[in-house]
């Protein structure tokens, strides 16, 4: 048979075993252990808050260098816009004036042609002048058949040309 | 104590003298759980490792069974679970080991642990709601069935500790009983003039079957354990829980 009776001894003293096994359980390490583990839960619960803390923070300051690109780029694409006109501007000057200076250029060219063909046209006129004087002086000083006036026409004209 | 009055006796190596065997191994179970946690707590490191891990694991898991069972003021019960849970896990696989005994085995032992947790289930519900607002509970809503009620309540506290009591007394003497027959078998079957084959079969069904009640008894002892310390986190947190948190 199993024996069901209670031993009030036994139940005395495993009453005070447990009871001093509990205070000494407490007393030996789940105290300690107790402090420990709410200091790590501490420690990880700051810890996590503080990753989440700088995660927003490296977001925010994310934001504000995407911001600071952004503006960084509209800036570099107005200063290339303003420099490209700029340079347009100045090529379209550099071309007028390369226009108007060409056009001076040609204008004082052909005013000096113009001054050396009058120049030559007067000096053509003179030795012309001078030419049939010439001939007027042979032809008067002698009197010559028609093939010696031409002989003498030549040689004037060669003369000339040497000239 | 049922194996030896069913004429079985187990071999117990430690026996103090004038001290009854269930209360010396209860102490060498309390000197266990208190010497590991001694050890464990040596050098307490912020990334646990060795027996500091295992304690923190066994300290972390009951509370946060107390605190599945009883809600936020689970924790502050801590010492007592976590003394009532080891003590009887130690306790029941000290059966196990051959030369010592469960003292869950012993139904005194069983009870001065059912009746701890019966006196504290109603200190604390007294402590917390007061003498009057706690035994109001006993009487139930409808007031003209209070008397009722009250003899009902009453009967239903005081099973408690004998059904505590008695659900783990019963399992681990079944455990422990079938350990010492196997064992008792191993030496009759040894003894028995039979056929040497059928001896030959006997003594090895004997001796294979005998990790397997173990194994069993291991997972007996943690379920018991269990069952016996989750009853408790429901008996005190139902006490000490006002109606409105129901």
């Amino acid at each position: 048979m199993i024996n069901l009776n209670v031993d009030l001894g036994i139940l005395a003293i495993q009453v005070i075993t447990f009871l001093l096994g509990m205070i000494l359980i407490w007393q030996v390490f789940l105290k300690k252990f107790s402090k420990k583990l709410a200091e790590r839960s501490d420690y990880i619960k700051n810890t996590l808050e503080s990753v989440a803390r700088q995660k927003i923070e490296v977001e925010a300051l994310k934001a504000d260098f995407q911001k600071q690109l952004e503006t960084i780029d509209k800036r570099y694409q107005e200063k290339i816009r303003e420099a490209t006109k700029e340079a347009m501007d100045i090529k379209n000057d550099i071309v007028l004036q390369a226009r108007e200076e060409s056009k001076s250029l040609l204008e004082k060219t052909g005013e000096k042609l113009e001054i050396e063909k009058e120049k030559m046209l007067k000096e053509m006129r003179i030795e012309v002048t001078n030419l049939a004087l010439a001939i007027a002086e042979k032809v008067l000083k002698e009197n010559i058949d028609k093939n010696r006036q031409e002989k003498i026409v030549e040689e004037l004209l060669k003369e000339f040309e040497k000239k | 104590m049922a194996a030896e009055a069913e004429g079985l006796k187990e071999i117990i190596f430690i026996q103090l003298p004038g001290i009854p065997e269930a209360v010396t191994m209860s102490w060498i179970a309390m000197g266990i759980i208190i010497v590991t946690g001694f050890l464990g707590s040596f050098s307490i490191k912020r990334a646990p490792r060795g027996i500091q891990n295992m304690v923190e694991f066994g300290i972390d898991w009951v509370t946060e069974k107390t605190r599945e069972f009883m809600g936020e003021n689970g924790p502050r019960f801590l010492p007592l679970f976590l003394t009532l849970f080891l003590f009887i896990f130690v306790s029941n696989l000290l059966g196990l080991i051959p030369g010592f005994k469960s003292p869950t085995s012993n139904i005194s032992v069983n009870l001065a642990l059912a009746l701890i947790v019966f006196f504290s289930t109603h200190y604390f519900g007294i402590k917390e709601k007061g003498v009057l607002g706690y035994f109001k509970h006993f009487m139930g809503p409808p007031y003209w069935l209070a008397p009722l009620f009250f003899v009902i309540h009453t009967i239903g506290e005081l099973v408690r500790p004998v059904s505590l009591t008695l659900r783990l007394f019963f399992n681990i003497l079944a455990k422990e009983v079938l350990l010492t027959l196997l064992a008792t078998l191993f030496f009759v079957f040894l003894m028995l003039e039979m056929p040497k084959v059928i001896q030959a079969l006997l003594l090895a069904g004997d001796f294979l079957l005998r990790p397997a009640i173990i194994l069993l008894g291991a997972l007996v002892s943690f379920i018991q354990a269990l069952v016996f310390t989750v009853l408790s986190m429901i008996y005190i947190g139902s006490a000490i829980t006002h109606e409105e948190e129901h």
